[in-house]
């Protein structure tokens, strides 16, 4: 009976969990542990002990349940039931520092990943709002596939590199294209269009060729493709928007903004956009506000508490380092507001200083002497490349407020402030809030993220705008 | 009403549910730490073994398939019981009691090479913290050996935690004759004795042939001893 194997009633996966290497003396013990956790799913369950898994049993070992102290982890056990039970399998969770999660690697989201598919079937567009690293991206591309599931047809773009109002229009049109609305081909811009299996060099071409006929702002191309995009009920979704902004010649954005806001309220895609860069503070600063007043906000937050607790007890399973709960509760006080994107990066910087034993004192020196030192630049370049995109005038008071929040562990009042900033604080302060994660409460103003506010007084006092 | 209903009634509706949620969860936690144990006492006894003899050699091994008694033999065999001995009362508590009190919720097997191996490890085992007084000895107990029965073992129960399980210690021939002659075991018990007496008196003295082969591979393996010692 070297397995305990769990089955269910009414469908969902079986589970064979390996006895072997159970803390001697501990195996009945355990056994009852495993019990007590399979009985909270009351009469749908059943278990034996058993000599070798049943078919398509889903294998797991008792060390997957055990805490590093040998101590039972039935939460795990629960969670990961339920998975089985539903049907699917328990998530392996590996490590993504800088790139988006994928499938099951994304956690924490459910609520707000709801919130916008009702308000998108309800043909309400959105800006999706986050600092820069709070996973806009990832949440883009699941709610594209959870969209896509329920049988809407999604199109995403990532407007990155795109430097006109033109490209853009483009590469709408290109990935529509690709993604089967082949509706567009009836526009006589597209016609003649390479069909999906011509080559990549033909596809270039023909992408380059309709750049140069459209011009700087094809103001009629642009409404026309959203609109069959609207009449194909397809959602709309664009990442780094703000950063296609940004890069667009600004005489140029307003038209082009204002053709994209006319075409979405009439007819066209629901639309959802995302980006790094401050919408808000591009609004601000080019009072194009009704170019986007349909946009309703869509934030996110960092992850609640319980979904980071368990997004750093599945990574440190994952990579084979089971914990203790005050580790896992060592990462999130270091963390402070979980930020997905640090998370993930003290978790790595844990892994790799806890070569030995796994403990608080490995994440105190993961969290001091690499994330926040040199071994830690790679995090943090994003943010400090960021600000060197600003303007000129705005360079030296972005680097004082930044060193005056980060110096001060408790809020500070806005009026001090916008003492540092004397001109266009409003437009600065809002780029910074979505640059940096700042956040107002009260007359005062903070870094939510206490990772960045420590690593920006230890480390980034390389501006000398005093 | 048949008992086999009148249990499943007494079990809310559905027995097979009724003995998961209220007797699996007592029994594997028991019969999974008692086969801990006893694998761990089999362990320090075989070393020992081992030292004494001069010999590395597999001396036992535990036989735990089917180690937990399914619902539907709990079922099957209460049905029996009840039928000779009806209960004064049958709810949900005395259902339990009655399931609780069977002998062999749990079960597993102690299989041994040689019969001076199944001596050497009685004593140890009968030793476990619970283990009944009431060893029943197939081999050497008349009164158990019924007639034409070929079934040999030394067998005793432990309880803990209020359940009951049963361990069987054997060698690996009686092992291989009671796993041959399960099925036909089990067909007998359907009251098919009569027409198959001449395969019952035949499959008897396989058992007893194999006792024998089991007392002269003991003897052999004494004088083999006395050998090696004397080398």
């Amino acid at each position: 009976m070297r397995f305990y194997a769990i089955s269910w009633r009414d469908g969902g996966r079986p589970c064979a969990i390996d006895l072997v290497g159970a803390p001697e003396g501990r195996k009945g013990e355990l056994v009852g542990r495993l019990a007590e956790a399979v009985k909270s799913f009351g009469s749908g369950a059943r278990t034996d002990l058993v000599a070798a898994p049943g078919a398509g049993a889903c294998l797991a070992r008792l060390g997957d349940y055990l805490w590093a102290d040998l101590e039972f982890n039935g939460v795990r056990l629960q969670r990961h039931l339920r998975a089985l039970r539903a049907g699917e399998e328990p998530h392996l969770f590996t490590l993504r520092t800088g790139v988006p999660a994928e499938g099951g690697d994304l956690v924490g989201r459910e609520m707000p990943l709801a919130d916008a598919r009702r308000r998108l079937e309800a043909g309400t567009s959105l800006h999706l709002m986050a600092p820069r690293r709070y996973g806009k991206t990832s949440f883009l591309r699941r709610l594209a596939r959870d969209l896509r599931s329920s049988g809407r047809r999604v199109v995403v773009i990532d407007a990155e590199n795109l430097a006109t109002v033109g490209a853009f229009a483009v590469a709408l049109a290109e990935q529509a294209l690709r993604d089967g609305m082949e509706s567009l081909r009836a526009l006589p811009e597209l016609r003649g269009w390479p069909l999906p299996d011509a080559s990549a060099a033909v596809r270039l071409a023909a992408k380059e060729a309709l750049r140069a006929s459209l011009g700087a702002v094809p103001v009629a191309f642009l409404k026309q493709v959203l609109r069959v995009l609207g009449g194909e009920g397809v959602v709309l979704c664009i990442d780094e928007f703000s950063r296609f902004l940004l890069n667009c010649p600004r005489a140029d954005v307003a038209r082009g903004m204002s053709a994209f806001h006319e075409a979405r309220v009439d007819g066209g895609p629901t639309t959802i956009v995302a980006g790094s860069s401050g919408l808000r503070s591009f609004i601000a600063s080019t009072a194009m506000s009704g170019a986007f007043e349909d946009l309703d906000v869509l934030s996110l937050e960092p992850l609640e508490q319980a979904s980071a607790g368990v997004l750093v007890e599945e990574l440190l399973y994952g990579h084979g380092r089971p914990p203790t709960p005050t580790v896992v509760a060592a990462v999130l006080e270091r963390l402070g507001a979980p930020v997905p994107y640090f998370l993930q990066a003290l978790v790595h910087h844990t892994l790799a200083e806890a070569q030995g034993s796994l403990d608080i004192s490995a994440v105190d020196r993961a969290y001091r002497n690499r994330l926040l030192d040199v071994e830690g630049n790679e995090f943090f370049r994003p943010f400090r490349l960021q600000e060197r995109g600003y303007r000129d005038a705005w360079r030296g008071p972005a680097a004082r407020i930044l060193a005056r929040l980060a110096r001060s562990e408790t809020p500070v009042l806005v009026a001090e402030l916008r003492a540092l900033c004397p001109d266009d604080f409003a437009t600065l302060i809002a780029a910074l809030s979505e640059d940096y994660d700042i956040v107002e409460s009260d007359g005062a103003a903070s870094l939510r993220s206490k990772v960045l506010r420590e690593r920006w007084a230890l480390r980034e006092s390389w501006l000398t705008g005093d | 009403m048949p008992w086999q209903q009148r249990i499943s009634d007494a079990a809310d509706g559905d027995f097979e549910v009724w003995f998961q949620d209220e007797v699996a969860w007592r029994v594997q936690p028991m019969v999974a730490g008692l086969k801990e144990e006893v694998d761990q006492l089999l362990s320090a006894h075989g070393t020992a073994a081992s030292h004494e003899e001069g010999l590395d050699r597999d001396r036992w091994l535990i036989f735990d398939e089917h180690s937990l008694k399914t619902a539907q033999s709990v079922h099957r065999k209460l049905a029996a019981d009840f039928q000779r001995e009806p209960p004064p009362v049958l709810d949900m508590s005395s259902l339990l009691g009655a399931v609780l009190a069977l002998g062999d919720l749990g079960r597993f097997r102690v299989v041994c090479s040689l019969p001076r191996d199944v001596e050497r490890i009685r004593g140890p085992l009968l030793g476990i913290d619970g283990a009944s007084k009431d060893v029943k000895d197939f081999v050497r107990n008349t009164k158990l050996r019924k007639p034409l029965s070929g079934h040999r073992a030394v067998q005793f129960t432990v309880q803990r935690e209020g359940v009951r399980a049963e361990i069987q210690i054997m060698t690996s021939l009686q092992h291989a004759w009671d796993r041959r002659n399960h099925c036909f075991y089990e067909w007998l018990r359907e009251g098919r004795g009569e027409e198959a007496l001449d395969l019952r008196v035949d499959d008897h003295s396989v058992a007893e042939a194999l006792h024998l082969v089991d007392r002269m591979a003991d003897h052999n393996f004494e004088a083999f001893l006395a050998l090696r010692r004397g080398s």
